[in-house]
């Protein structure tokens, strides 16, 4: 078909454009929205927005509202007697010690969290890649085995692993001569077994992101730089990287809102013990909302959360954004 | 981003909530003998046992249709609130003690007739898990305790003649395994952690305390309370028991390996040894709690509720009262080994004879429990973290249940 | 296009006799095999635990290999629970949510990449306020939306809250940026609609990315287990998770090492995603045949 044909046999300039988004080449390209792109635009938003607008909008709102009551249960059955109580939820959880803990654990694990699994993530998916041909199916479903894998039988795993006495490390560490410390015990180790245990489960998420993304890069983009003489390294860094940037803000974004969710490690290895060292800001929540249920102690918890994981994500959009349009 | 106008928005929320909460009442009653199906929630294995008593019942009342849903214990809380919020229980549904409470609160609830089921046919704690703020919503199911379980072949390499009698000899004992016997501990207790208070109950009780007294007020503090903790945190002191905080730990596996001689346990730890270690048969045997002032044990179980929305609550009724009687409850712990609530029960079979069981009974009859309370999750979590700072080292005794004492006393009702 | 495209394609580097692959590929071998095996550990454990007796499964120090193979974990499982049906239910939810979200999050990821039209901004700032929603709260306010609805016990009920994921319009958002805006101009000249052009042009350029989301939406959806427990009465309607989990904690069930009927449960949990993965992964190699096209 003409326009086919015609579309395929111009692709000179489009593939060895350097930006993402794309120059525009010559400003040709009128500024300000088409009527055709304004009804178009609409019309592909139009199935997310209804979805959301049903299924999303109006529990967000109820919760929202929810926070600024003294919800609980009691109020299952009889809504209308909760009473407004204003912004006291959040002033009573900016008082209350445990919810500080939760998020000072809550930020160690980001901080410390997110930059590993990126990078291990990142690492992997290139050595896949480029480093390894053979039996690559193998290699990435290998790699991606955690993510798949059911919590109860990581957590019966890792249990193992850092078993005190009979586990996997400690019996490393007695060959060695060492005593290896109780990890899952120990107010300072609990919260990094966790955190390894996390980029453990996450980074196979990661590696297929940057994989997809490494498959985008045109192969002759890097092939051509490799040809005028650039090394593997500087070839990575100055073509590849770059033009990974948005697969890279895509999984630092969802991995960092991950993160700031965290729930499921902590709820499952040590209930956010020992003392609290690993409760989290979602476990505490959980607790509040679920097993006490403080709804509208919890739903003001999800909301400060929320206002957390707003700022971190336009701060990271900001900084990672790709600024080549 | 565009948001309706908040007035709107409360307004739409009120009157989709006021909506569910008025869904499920209205509609009368269907008789007893109509053709009718029961919708019935009951958790864990009882779950699944229970589908096989509504076939044996349909036999004998073939008008009745009883659908069981077996509902796994950890999401149980958060399905039968939701259940609650959108008015739609089930006819009947199993309540844990800790349960109880809480919905009794919430109003969805069916009060006992106190004139058909009677409050003397049950054991004691058990109707008083049933009963909330001076009426009873649940016809006592079956019960659980704890008691003292112990490795008979190490009891005797350490020296001891008989189970311990007293918490001194228990603590005697444990110890005497770590020498003697070469135990890597003397007596396992939960440090910490989640439900750490019911490890607690026995020495709590034992002692004269109790979380929440007769009046109903929090009481953690009490002398009796005081002292009891003390001993419990004794253990750690003197690395009897393990101090490490271990979620899911098992410790059945360990009382196998022989690491641990003696620890609390309920009645369907029996079968779980029968079952998995079949080494060690014959080799354990079950005592009551050591005694400090006298010798109780905390009680558990489950009773049976109806929904107060129910559209067939005479129905309802009578497959409560067909499980709980003598003969249906001495039938479920044919099926279950669970313990019946039902006293009479334990007169006639193996109930009366063996003496394994009869441990079970006699602490059954003192065990004492938690008034019903709405927020009893949170109080005992309260109590939980006290427990921890003393067996971690971190508080004495005294300030620990002070400072719960402090944050119980604004929760209890 | 630059001068090396019209000439024999380039050899690359490993394959080049005598090339720098010579020392560091073993090397790099041997780090990914490591690597695999401290990865997949624990997925081993699960499978090699589903096919142990109880003995092994309780022995003190844990046993990795079972002295005795047994399929007794997968009958007993077959027994208590109607296998067939759950995983028959979280197929169909799992495929409806996959479809659902390949083709509405690619129209709305191709508008905010490349539509420009009044309100995107802000409706890509809806997008993302919805991920960053914490989800677990939600459940009690949309399970009472969903009972008024009707739509409890229903695959309806189970799809729809997640029919348009934002964490698919936002990868496919990013994915799509990359496609030269050229190329859909020149199509539009030449008198395409726009339908076609997303259609027939922009989604075949975007091959790994929408392998990768249906990859992720399919974990994401088989794997779920709060909703389709909240949301489903009827133990008919359960799907696979919340059928494991009704005994999964139970007291009397979960021994020691891992209880054999969870492991061989979870392990048929597991391995549909597994197969999709390893179907599409292929894909993303295919990525390249498109990506450069000449």
């Amino acid at each position: 078909m003409p326009p086919l044909t015609k579309a395929a046999a111009d692709p000179a300039a489009p593939v060895t454009k350097t930006g993402p988004d794309g120059p525009p080449g010559d400003g040709r390209r009128p500024r300000r929205p088409l009527g055709r792109h304004n009804l178009y635009g609409w019309l592909f938003s139009t199935p997310f927005l209804v979805l959301f607008a049903v299924f999303m909008a109006f529990p967000i709102v109820a919760t929202l509202l929810m926070s600024f009551t003294d919800f609980g249960a009691r109020h299952v059955t009889r809504p209308l007697e909760a009473e407004f109580v204003g912004l006291e939820n959040y002033t009573k959880l900016f008082e209350d010690d445990r919810f500080l803990t939760a998020l000072f654990n809550t930020a160690y694990f980001v901080v410390v969290g997110v930059p590993l699994t990126i990078l291990l993530g990142l690492l992997v998916a290139i050595l896949l890649n480029n480093g390894i041909d053979r039996a690559r199916t193998f290699f990435r479903v290998g790699f991606y085995a955690p993510v798949v894998t059911a919590i109860v039988a990581v957590a019966v795993v890792w249990r193992f692993v850092l078993d005190p006495s009979d586990g996997l490390i400690a019996g490393l560490a007695a060959e060695l001569g060492m005593t290896a410390p109780d990890f899952l015990g120990s107010e300072t180790w609990a919260m990094p077994s966790l955190i390894a245990m996390a980029v453990w489960r996450n980074l196979g998420t990661v590696m297929v992101l940057f994989i997809a993304g490494l498959q985008a890069v045109p192969a002759d983009v890097r092939e051509a730089a490799r040809l005028d003489g650039a090394g593997a390294w500087q070839e990575m860094r100055r073509i590849t990287v770059p033009l990974l940037r948005p697969t890279m803000l895509y999984a630092t974004v969802i991995t960092t809102i991950g993160y700031l969710n965290v729930f499921e490690e902590p709820f499952v290895m040590t209930q956010g013990g020992p003392s609290d060292a690993t409760l989290t800001v979602s476990l505490d929540m959980y607790r509040e909302g679920f097993n006490f249920f403080h709804m509208g102690y919890a739903s003001a918890m999800a909301y400060v959360l929320f206002v957390v994981i707003m700022g971190i994500t336009v701060l990271q959009l900001r900084l990672l954004k790709d600024n080549t349009r | 981003m565009h948001r309706a106008t908040p007035a709107a928005i409360a307004l739409t929320v009120a009157s989709a909530l006021t909506l569910t909460a008025c869904g499920g009442s209205g509609g009368a009653d269907v008789d007893a003998d109509a053709e009718q199906t029961l919708t019935v929630w009951a958790m864990g294995t009882e779950g699944e046992k229970l589908a096989e008593v509504a076939d044996v019942y349909k036999k004998s009342h073939p008008n009745i249709t009883v659908k069981v849903t077996p509902v796994g214990w950890d999401v149980a809380h958060q399905k039968l609130v939701a259940a609650a919020a959108a008015g739609k229980l089930p006819d009947v549904m199993q309540m844990g003690g800790t349960y109880l409470g809480e919905f009794a609160d919430m109003g969805v609830l069916e009060p006992v007739d106190t004139q058909t089921v009677k409050k003397g046919d049950f054991f004691p704690a058990a109707w008083e898990q049933a009963s909330y703020d001076g009426e009873t919503y649940g016809v006592p199911w079956y019960v659980d305790t704890r008691v003292l379980f112990y490795r008979t072949d190490l009891a005797r390499k350490a020296g001891a003649a008989r189970p311990p009698a007293t918490m001194d000899e228990l603590l005697k004992a444990a110890q005497a395994h770590q020498d003697k016997a070469k135990t890597k501990w003397g007596l396992s207790i939960q440090p910490g952690g989640l439900d750490t208070v019911q490890s607690f109950y026995p020495f709590l009780y034992s002692a004269g305390g109790e979380i929440i007294d007769e009046d109903g007020k929090a009481a953690v503090n009490s002398p009796e309370a005081v002292k009891a903790l003390e001993t419990y945190g004794e253990f750690f002191a003197k690395g009897v028991s393990e101090k490490a905080v271990r979620p899911g730990y098992d410790v059945t596996k360990d009382f196998n390996t022989g690491d641990v001689p003696m620890f609390f346990g309920g009645p369907w730890i029996m079968s779980l040894l029968d079952e998995n270690y079949p080494d060690i048969k014959g080799k354990w045997a079950v005592a009551p709690v050591p005694a400090d002032k006298e010798s109780v044990s905390m009680a558990g179980g489950s009773s049976l509720a109806v929904s107060a929305d129910s559209e067939h609550k005479a129905a309802a009724k009578e497959f409560v009262s067909f499980l709980t009687d003598a003969k249906g409850q001495s039938d479920w712990y044919e099926r279950t080994r669970d313990l019946p609530a039902n006293q009479q029960a334990w007169e006639t079979g193996t109930l009366a004879t063996d003496p394994k069981l009869k441990v079970w009974r006699e602490q059954m009859e003192t065990a004492r429990t938690t008034p019903s309370q709405p927020r009893l999750t949170e109080i005992t979590s309260k109590v939980d973290s006290a427990i921890e700072s003393v067996t971690q080292g971190k508080s004495s005794a005294k300030a620990a249940l002070d400072k719960a004492q402090a944050e119980i006393e604004g929760l209890v009702e | 296009m630059s001068a090396p495209t019209t000439t024999a394609r380039p050899v690359p580097a490993q394959d080049r006799p005598g090339g720098r692959g010579r020392v560091r590929t073993p090397l790099l071998y041997t780090v990914a095999s490591l690597g695999l095996l401290v990865m997949s550990a624990p997925f081993l454990w699960m499978a090699l635990s589903a096919f142990k007796t109880r003995r092994d499964l309780t022995a003190s120090p844990p046993v990795w290999i079972p002295s005795e193979w047994t399929l007794s974990n997968f009958t007993a499982l077959l027994d208590q629970l109607d296998m067939p049906r759950y995983f028959l239910n979280s197929l169909i939810v799992a495929v409806l949510v996959t479809l659902c979200n390949l083709l509405f999050c690619s129209m709305l990821g191709y508008a905010l990449a490349k539509l420009q039209f009044t309100g995107r901004s802000k409706v890509f700032g809806v997008v993302l306020a919805a991920l960053m929603v914490p989800g677990n709260l939600l459940i009690l306010p949309l399970y009472v939306l969903m009972t008024e609805l009707g739509l409890i016990d229903t695959y309806a009920g189970l799809v729809l809250p997640f029919a348009a994921g934002a964490f698919g319009v936002f990868l496919m958002r990013q994915f799509m940026q990359s496609i030269p805006d050229e190329l859909l101009e020149a199509a539009r000249i030449d008198g395409a609609g726009e339908w076609y052009i997303f259609w027939r042009i922009v989604l075949p350029l975007v091959k790994p990315a929408l392998a990768t989301l249906t990859i992720f939406t399919f974990l994401g959806s088989w794997n779920n287990f709060v909703w389709p427990l909240i949301a489903t009465n009827d133990p008919d309607k359960y799907t696979l998770p919340v059928a494991l989990a009704t005994f999964a904690n139970d007291p009397n069930r979960t021994v020691g090492g891992g209880n054999g009927m969870l492991m061989a449960g979870s392990l048929l949990v597991v391995l549909p995603v597994l197969l999709v993965f390893v179907v599409l992964q292929r894909h993303f190699t295919q990525g390249i045949a498109t990506a450069g096209l000449k």
